[in-house]
């Protein structure tokens, strides 16, 4: 069991999706993280120990190369892709609540934007640190994440800006859902966000980037 | 010059794709670059060069005067708050030209299509050619302006942005308000965003004793600007 959990999470830090991906070069002919991850449960590895002993493991060592300039995005995009093949054997165990996730987090691009990448990048990357991530899309109102909170109880709301004019919407969206859930937790980003708007407008913490997002997280 | 009215540039006939090293840089590369990524960046820039459906337009309009200590400068009957680095370095100008541009949506919804099915890496990818060749268009018709005003005899200055250099990007409303809506491409939110998203838009000063001169970046706070220092 410890050997293919390894295994796992070495495909995940590599990258190395399934056996007929060309990535990464001296991997290719083999079994990859969707393989590996069925073999797994077929073996009659808890859902739960694949996940925490082998795809937040893959993930967290990619985290830590990337933020010590050892590799570049694209890599952790392959590794991201990795541990999404992988994730989607473990969905029906998520859904029959076998295996309880770290947490919620619903992600949103502010109303009146529509910038998709950046937010894109994060939420890979708080599910990667295997979280179940709410995607609302873009051009997001603030009715629209306190629903999504309605029906989420506790769940983490991440908010993404790219121009300073939506950076009001953001502003005025911390302060709707703060309004109805004084306890709710909201992070903010995007290019032009900075930790004094963050502060100014309320919010609870700013994210420059997935990898700080990731480590809030984890603290929580 | 003719004031007033849109010339549409020739784009379409010029090379606006995003070159390959740009794109490898964009992704973090500096010396060693992964083969596989290579290639892979190679294969979706020819991809993209059927997704790229380049339109660019420009507006010349006389100035009226250019207040440096104010930082505005005054047009028709409007004046645009471009804040002193801009307006200084606009003292000169005769005319400014207002232009607009865009690659179209087209390589925004592949990027989307490839995310959507887990294809990450080649999402990205996408998403980065489109801002380069987006950057690209907006120097193509930087060359057109600065063609058109040398048959005339003037000089141009550098290309200055709302949502630059301190220029509030909610003067967008006042620049788009110089173009004949039904015949651009672009579409402005009520949010100040251009739809389709890879878009530019700015100004360019024209004068008999302009000069072309690089962003004066020394003041400015902003680290990550894809303009800072640029020649
Ligand atoms: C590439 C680029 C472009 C490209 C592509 C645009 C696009 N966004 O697709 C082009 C050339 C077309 C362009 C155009 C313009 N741009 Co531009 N552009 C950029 C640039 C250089 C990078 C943006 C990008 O795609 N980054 C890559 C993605 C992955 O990063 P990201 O979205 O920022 O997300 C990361 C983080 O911010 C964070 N994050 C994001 N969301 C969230 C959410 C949470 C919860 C957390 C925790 C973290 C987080 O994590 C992400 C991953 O690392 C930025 C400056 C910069 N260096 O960031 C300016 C920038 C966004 N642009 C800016 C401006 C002003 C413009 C224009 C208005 C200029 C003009 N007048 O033409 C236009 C507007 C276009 C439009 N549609 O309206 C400003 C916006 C600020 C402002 N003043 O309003 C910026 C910030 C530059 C600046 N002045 O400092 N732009
Ligand atoms: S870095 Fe230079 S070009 Fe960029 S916003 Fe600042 S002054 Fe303008």
């Amino acid at each position: 069991m410890e050997e293919l959990l390894s295994k796992i999470a070495h495909c995940v830090e590599f990258g190395k999706v399934d056996k007929t991906a060309p990535y990464p070069p001296d991997m290719k002919g083999q079994e990859g993280a969707d393989e590996l991850t069925k073999q797994a449960i077929e073996q009659g590895i808890p859902a739960e120990t694949i996940l925490k002993e082998a795809l937040v493991i893959g993930m967290d060592k990619v985290g830590v190369k990337f933020s010590e300039k050892k590799i570049f995005i694209p890599q952790m995009l392959m590794s991201a892709k990795a541990m999404n093949a992988a994730i989607e054997h473990l969905k029906p165990f998520f859904q029959s609540g076998e295996v309880k996730r770290k947490g919620k987090f619903i992600i949103a691009t502010v109303q009146g934007d529509l910038h998709d990448i950046g937010k894109n990048l994060v939420k890979m990357s708080i599910e990667g640190a295997g979280w179940e991530v709410i995607d609302l899309g873009v051009d997001v109102k603030a009715e629209k994440v306190i629903a999504s909170i309605e029906q989420n109880p506790g769940a983490i709301v991440g908010l993404s800006a790219l121009l300073t004019t939506t950076m009001a919407n953001m502003k005025n969206s911390v302060a709707d859902i703060k309004a109805k859930y004084p306890e709710s937790i909201v992070m903010v980003g995007g290019a032009p966000v900075s930790q004094g708007f963050c502060n100014e407008i309320g919010a609870d913490f700013y994210a420059p980037d997935p990898q700080a997002a990731v480590a809030f997280l984890k603290a929580k | 010059m003719v004031t007033g009215i849109l010339f549409e540039t020739d784009c379409k006939n010029k090379l606006i794709v995003a070159n390959r090293e740009n794109v490898l840089k964009l992704l973090g590369y500096t010396d060693i670059v992964d083969e596989h990524v290579k290639e892979l960046v190679i294969d979706l820039i020819q991809l993209s060069k059927a997704n790229i459906n380049p339109w660019g337009g420009f507006v010349l309009k006389q100035i009226n005067k250019v207040v440096v200590p104010e930082g505005k400068i005054y047009i028709d009957d409007l004046f645009f708050e471009v804040n002193k680095t801009i307006a200084a370095q606009l003292r000169k100008a005769e005319y400014l030209a207002f232009f607009i541009c865009t690659i179209g949506n087209s390589i925004e919804r592949t990027s989307k299509e490839y995310l959507s099915k887990g294809d990450l890496l080649e999402g990205y990818i996408f998403d980065l050619i489109g801002s380069e060749s987006a950057e690209n268009l907006a120097e193509v018709v930087h060359q057109e302006v600065m063609e058109y005003a040398q048959s005339g005899g003037l000089q141009i200055s550098n290309r200055y942005s709302p949502g630059y250099c301190n220029w509030d990007v909610s003067e967008q409303f006042k620049l788009f308000s110089l173009f004949p809506s039904e015949q651009i491409k672009i579409k402005l939110t009520d949010s100040a965003l251009m739809n389709p998203i890879k878009s530019v838009s700015g100004i360019i000063g024209i004068g008999r004793d302009l000069k072309f001169k690089p962003y004066s970046c020394k003041l400015c706070s902003d680290e990550k600007c894809i303009y800072r220092n640029k020649k």
